[in-house]
């Protein structure tokens, strides 16, 4: 890791505190799900997900204990998040740059 | 690196960041509902298990599990006193008996 890297790895990490801590990051994280909702992602993630966990338990013959939790999401995260729309990601970035300028400033 | 671009970055993996922890639930939320789906109509029995008992059940016996033959047998050969005549009647014939029994005393 370049010394460039750590120095922008600990800038995000103050950034992140901050975030929290102002209660911005719960703000935008409302508004990027509400968006989410709107844009119909929840329905077609929670869609994803059930195929998957039907086709594990008929794989496995409907036997206990099928899928686990970091299975179904490495097969889940990358469809997941190709769903989000452009359009909820600019909006969100938007949002969370304004805030960036906002505190550098 | 210009400023702007330090700025998109970190804009990008905050996003990131969110969007995971969103899915993280999500999938979390999804697992735990189909498990318990899963345990809770694998506990109830199917239509398959009962016919299956059903089939398994001895056809000799009655729904009580007593045996039918036997029944039937200690019900035919148990005697009853006739109430006219004052005989012992074995219980098959006792429907005869009675009728004919009957008859003799209304003849006389």
């Amino acid at each position: 890791m370049t010394q460039q890297q750590e120095e922008l790895d600990q800038i995000k990490s103050q950034i992140q505190d901050h975030l929290i801590s102002s209660g911005n990051y719960d703000i935008i994280n409302k508004q990027l799900k509400l968006k989410l909702y709107e844009s119909g992602w929840y329905d077609k993630v929670s869609q994803l997900t059930n195929q998957q966990l039907t086709e594990s338990s008929k794989s496995n013959g409907n036997d206990e204990g099928q899928i686990n939790f970091d299975q179904l999401m490495a097969n889940v995260k990358p469809k997941a998040d190709e769903l989000v729309s452009k359009n909820v990601k600019q909006e969100i970035m938007e949002k969370i740059k304004d805030y960036l300028e906002e505190i550098i400033q | 690196m210009t400023e702007q671009s330090i700025t998109f970055d970190v804009a990008e993996s905050l996003f990131e960041d969110m969007i995971s922890i969103i899915i993280r639930q999500q999938t979390l939320q999804a697992l735990t509902n189909h498990i318990s789906r899963t345990q809770q109509t694998s506990s109830i029995p199917t239509a398959q298990t009962y016919t299956k008992e059903f089939n398994q059940r001895d056809p000799n016996k009655d729904i009580f599990g007593q045996d039918k033959i036997k029944l039937k047998t200690s019900e035919t050969s148990r005697y009853f006193p006739c109430e006219n005549c004052g005989r012992k009647i074995a219980g098959s014939r006792y429907a005869q008996h009675i009728n004919k029994c009957l008859d003799r005393k209304r003849k006389w």
